[in-house]
């Protein structure tokens, strides 16, 4: 695997590099790429699926779950096959489970970070990163607050656009070492050196 | 028969409800929500995967056979055994040639990306914030450009030499300079500001997330009220 | 190493290969020839007697050729030369007498001085082998003997009764030893046995002497009747015979029980017994490892079919015990082992009839007497001490008992202080949430609010510089990929946008790589009073796809498959103006901007996110590679008219108070700490 990963990985290179001339050939490699993650994401799927069969063959602790999984799935998936994924009332109904499921698990999110809040200092401790964390917090906590005419006074202004900006500072730092991780990561997979878990 | 936009609301109401008792302890309802909402998303995903993904471009182009389409469209059709062939058996090899050939595409792009999307332009910005036509304004030195600048300059280099000097200090008993804790402590105050300023982010999200929520609800209470 | 020590001798006897040092044969005992030999002394045969060396000199002296020269020539020279005067005198003579003559005369007389010598070393030598022979003899009978013992023990594994120890009143020797140890109970046994003797005592064993015998010596558990009795079969080196039991007999005979420290570890047969430990079958701390069986008729063909049984039920309790079958003259007296193993034959019984001489044989009446005699036992089986092996044996049951512990506690809570639930913690956690949710609720009941004065962030501005410059019937790209979760803030900040552009006349594509915002994202779409229909195009692949459609063209042989499901194919950027995201995550917007946005540098991006994106996304915008973005709140006069604002300065508001109480609880701890730190001080 570790050879195959580095042969099509290095002919992809080059063919990105001379796009011009291998553009059709990156075309259909990518095609491929494209059904290939598909089908990925399906086995995925399936596997998922067959995990909670077992669960419920089994009578496994927690079957019920299962079962409600089972349903659902079978049920989203029957009838969108055979009304179509584009059917108006399948995705009404896709609809009215998704979004406020969704919605409210985003929602139950912010009340868990206020007990987060109260014991990050407590948990973490004083330190450089949690006082700056901490300061930081307050003040673009205040700033969203919206309650003073900042964009009226210049002074304000200029200050509160600075202010602004500090995240600039660490958000790049942080982005330039991430990507800088990445790359010696995708060319180790390269040059075939990946670590194996033993 | 009831309206079927209120049976509707009623059953969001109710599975939003059902996500909050979450706050009473995990239970049985907040279980069913979860895995409702795994269930809907995962059958849908299958649903799309297979209609708008599967047929048109691995089974549909068959039909052209034996034309060039047809044949380069086999090519998929034999990873993608190979890959099911993982699915009944643990140890298979074969399942290694469709993802090795993924995890080298795949690698092969994020070095393509990243130096050219990410590494290439913010390096460059910080250089280019030194150009002289931003530090200089009217024969005379911008100084807010300029200390703009620098601790840009500064507070880059400051960051990443935390991450450095901290997976060093984690790995060598040796004590670190003084100067060295003192730079590294300048990089943790930015990233101490950029992950507040996230957490805001987050928080704004998530309140914006809620507040849609509680609408929902309300709005279903005041019509029977 | 001496070559010598590579040789070896063979026994002229058995023939057995013994070393060369050795004097007696290692296999038989015979004598071997002696390691160093004399000159011209006969080795091969006999050892040449004194007394035939004597003669064989006397008739040398009376030799007539040899009288008369010897005499006459002894008497010149043999005041000058005693010793070389021989030697003269057998030269005078040596043209007379033969040469080897002249030399035994020689040797004679050296060795008359030294005769003596030699004999009596030969004497002693004769003595010391007599003595050493008798001893090697008798250690060598003793070997033979014991080894004998041990295999007619492993091949029989019967116990055998003791036939011939008894004393002179015909008690045996066993019960005597008991009565010794416990003379309150002898009248009792002594008068069962005189009655039993009275009555019966008789050559021939009945079944209810045999059985009466057992309980005396085993104990009140015995009862062959109810339960196996091979359970009860140990190692014992005094089988006892166990009586063919009927039902009515066994009721009172108890059920005999393996005790829990019971081994399968065989008996040392050679060590010496100890006779004063009485024994209890079963009861491996009363065994007596060294005695060995009695000597009961062993050589009746009856006992090996007795002993094969008694092989079989071992195997069938797959206890290899063992049974000392053997017998030998030399343990006879150490028999008095009072450990006996019970066997469950059926041809036992009648072959115990058939012995003569056997044990006194006790009747039902000395059933209390056997009882008295099996509580002796008992007694005396707690005041045993343990053998070693039992004591490892012991140690690696208590191993085995802290393993079974350790398995039966698998998926259990061990330790339950790691599974204790923080109830106080759930309950801070429940107040807070229910806090910010009163909040928001009584700010949503209450209404929209005061309008949010929030500034125009830099790129909120640039994008809406950027879309005002948009003319009318150019295309704007716009990729969607955001969640349901986030779709009510990414639709309050994208919708005004889009609403604005369209207004402008400004085309719009809508295209998305994720499934939900097929349906998701209608709420985006242009009003239809604008009088445009678009349709949400789904790209399959996710990035993948739009880097087919980006940086890939089309075949020269036909069409790839994307390029059949995607409308325009792979000149989805070529005819677009702007390309516009809306996603919720800053990931995806990277990703754009690393595959597709090099490919067409010159098309512009806008971006348009959530709160969460901002700070991630700014870097972009600054290094130009995003023209603008909206993300949160970015303030203006749009923030106005966004509902909920009361709700969201609540919000704020309440986290801000958090966080600070926060950092006043850590404060108050860390004072508390420190004052106790100074009051331990």
């Amino acid at each position: 695997m570790v050879v195959i990963a580095a042969v099509s990985g290095i002919l992809f290179l080059a063919a990105l590099f001379f796009q011009p001339i291998t553009s059709s050939y990156l075309n259909v490699v990518l095609n491929w790429a494209i059904v290939l993650t598909a089908i990925t994401l399906l086995v995925a799927i399936s596997n998922l699926v067959i995990t909670h069969l077992r669960y419920i063959a089994v009578g496994r602790r927690g079957f019920l779950f299962s079962l409600v999984f089972i349903a659902t799935f079978a049920a989203t998936f029957v009838f969108g096959i055979l009304r179509g994924s584009d059917d108006t009332q399948y995705l009404r109904w896709i609809k009215a489970i998704q979004l406020p499921l969704e919605t409210a698990l985003l929602g139950l999110l912010a009340l868990v970070m206020m007990s987060a809040a109260i014991k990050i200092f407590r948990v973490r401790g004083w330190s450089i990163l949690t006082v700056s964390f901490g300061l930081s917090a307050l003040l673009f906590l205040f700033l969203n607050l919206g309650f003073f005419p900042i964009a009226q006074n210049s002074t304000l202004f200029v200050v509160v656009t600075a202010l602004q900006k500090l995240p600039v500072v660490g958000a790049r730092g942080l982005l330039i070492g991430a990507a800088l991780g990445a790359v010696i990561a995708a060319l180790r997979v390269l040059f075939g050196q990946v670590v194996e878990n033993e | 028969m009831p309206d079927l936009n209120l049976l509707l609301t009623l059953a969001g109401v109710v599975l939003s409800l059902m996500v909050f008792s979450y706050l009473l302890g995990d239970n049985l309802f907040f279980g069913i929500a979860m895995y409702i909402l795994a269930g809907v998303s995962a059958g849908y995903t299958a649903v799309v995967l297979v209609t708008k993904v599967i047929i048109p471009m691995m089974i549909m182009p068959l039909a052209d056979f034996p034309q060039i389409p047809a044949l380069l469209a086999l090519v998929p059709i034999l990873f993608s055994i190979l890959l099911l062939s993982a699915m009944f058996t643990k140890s298979s090899k074969a399942a290694g040639l469709p993802l090795g050939f993924l995890a080298g595409l795949l690698a092969a792009l994020s070095i393509a990306g990243i130096a050219r999307g990410t590494l290439a332009p913010q390096l460059l910005s910080i250089v280019n914030s030194f150009d002289p036509q931003l530090v200089v304004s009217e024969g005379l030195p911008n100084w807010t450009a300029i200390f703009q600048a620098f601790m840009m300059l500064l507070g880059v280099i400051a960051v990443l030499f935390y991450f450095h000097h901290r997976s060093k200090t984690k790995n060598s008993l040796q004590s670190p300079d003084l100067w060295l804790d003192g730079f590294s402590g300048v990089g943790q105050v930015f990233i101490g500001i950029t992950f507040g300023a996230v957490f805001v982010g987050l928080f704004g999200t998530a309140l914006s997330a809620l507040i849609a929520s509680l609408n929902r609800i309300i709005d279903f209470v005041r019509l029977w009220i | 190493m001496s070559e010598l020590a590579d040789q070896l001798r063979t026994c002229p006897n058995c023939g057995q290969q013994n070393a060369m040092h050795s004097l007696k044969c290692i296999r038989c005992g015979e004598v071997l020839e002696d390691l160093f030999a004399f000159d011209d002394i006969d080795t091969d045969g006999e050892e040449p007697t004194p007394e035939s060396i004597s003669d064989v000199l006397a008739s040398l002296n009376e030799n007539i050729l040899l009288t008369d020269q010897t005499e006459s020539e002894s008497s010149e020279t043999a005041e000058d030369q005693p010793n070389g005067g021989d030697e003269e005198r057998r030269s005078g003579d040596a043209s007379q007498t033969p040469g080897w003559l002249e030399r035994v005369r020689e040797r004679t007389r050296e060795e008359d001085s030294s005769g003596e010598m030699v004999k009596g070393g030969q004497a002693m030598d004769k003595h010391r082998s007599a003595g050493e022979r008798s001893q090697v003899d008798q250690a060598f009978d003793e070997v033979i003997q014991r080894i004998r013992e041990q295999s007619e023990k492993e091949r029989k594994k019967t116990r055998k009764m003791e036939t011939d120890l008894v004393d002179e009143n015909g008690v045996p020797e066993w019960l005597r030893r008991i009565r010794e140890l416990h003379p309150a109970h002898e009248q009792d046994t002594e008068q069962v046995l005189t009655s039993s003797q009275e009555e019966s005592f008789d050559d021939e064993w009945t079944d209810e002497e045999l059985q009466e015998l057992l309980r005396r010596e085993i104990g009140d558990e015995y009862n062959p009747g109810e339960q196996p009795v091979y359970n009860n079969l140990t190692s014992s080196d005094n089988p006892e015979i166990a009586d063919d039991q009927s039902e009515e007999e066994s009721g009172f005979l108890p059920i005999y029980e393996i005790p829990e420290d019971f081994h399968n570890i065989p008996d040392d047969d050679f060590d010496e017994p100890d006779n004063t430990k009485p024994t209890k079958p079963g009861n491996p701390e009363l065994l007596d490892k060294d005695e060995d069986p009695p000597e009961a008729g062993n050589k009746d063909p009856n006992i090996e079919t007795e002993s094969q049984a008694g092989v079989e039920i071992q195997h069938l309790i797959d206890n290899p015990t063992d049974f000392e079958g053997g017998e030998s003259e030399k343990h006879e007296e150490e028999e008095n082992k009072e450990e006996f193993s019970i066997i469950e034959s059926d041809t036992i019984g009648e072959e115990l009839e058939e012995q003569e001489g056997e044990l006194p044989v006790e009747t039902e009446e000395s059933e209390q007497a056997g009882d008295r005699d099996k509580k002796i036992l008992k007694s005396l089986s707690t005041e045993e001490e343990v053998v070693p092996d039992l004591l490892l044996l012991r140690d690696q049951r208590d191993r085995a008992q802290v393993l079974t512990n350790i398995i039966e506690q698998e998926g259990h809570r061990t330790i339950p202080v790691l599974h204790e639930k923080n109830r106080q913690s759930k309950l801070g956690r429940l107040i807070l949430a229910l806090l910010l949710l009163a909040g928001v609720i009584i700010s949503l009941v209450l209404g929209p609010g005061d309008n949010l004065h929030l500034p125009l962030s830099l790129p909120a501005a640039a994008l809406q510089e950027k879309t005002a410059k948009l003319q009318s019937g150019e295309v704007v790209l716009v990729v969607l990929d955001y969640q349901a979760a986030t779709s009510s803030e990414i639709e309050e900040l994208a919708k005004p946008v889009i609403d604005a552009l369209s207004y402008q006349g400004v085309s719009f594509r809508f295209v998305t790589s994720q499934p939900v915002d097929l349906w998701l994202g209608e709420e985006l779409l242009p009003s239809k009073e604008a009088g445009l229909a678009v349709k949400i195009e789904f790209i399959p692949g996710g990035l993948l796809g739009y880097l087919t459609l980006t940086a890939g063209t089309s075949p020269v042989w036909g069409m790839t498959p994307i390029e059949r499901v995607v409308s325009g194919g792979t000149k989805l950027l070529d005819e677009t103006s702007l390309v516009m995201i809306i996603s919720d995550s800053p990931d995806f917007v990277r990703n754009w901007l690393e595959q597709i946005s090099p490919w067409h540098p010159d098309l512009p991006t806008l971006a348009i996110s959530t709160s969460l994106s901002e700070a991630m996304i700014l870097p972009y915008f600054e290094s130009g590679q995003l023209s603008g973005f909206l993300a949160g709140h970015p303030g203006g006069e749009g923030q106005n008219q966004q509902a909920n604002q009361r709700a969201w300065q609540v919000g704020m508001l309440i986290m801000m108070v958090v966080l600070i109480l926060g950092m006043i609880t850590k404060a108050e701890a860390d004072a508390a700490e420190k004052d106790e730190g100074h009051n331990h001080a």
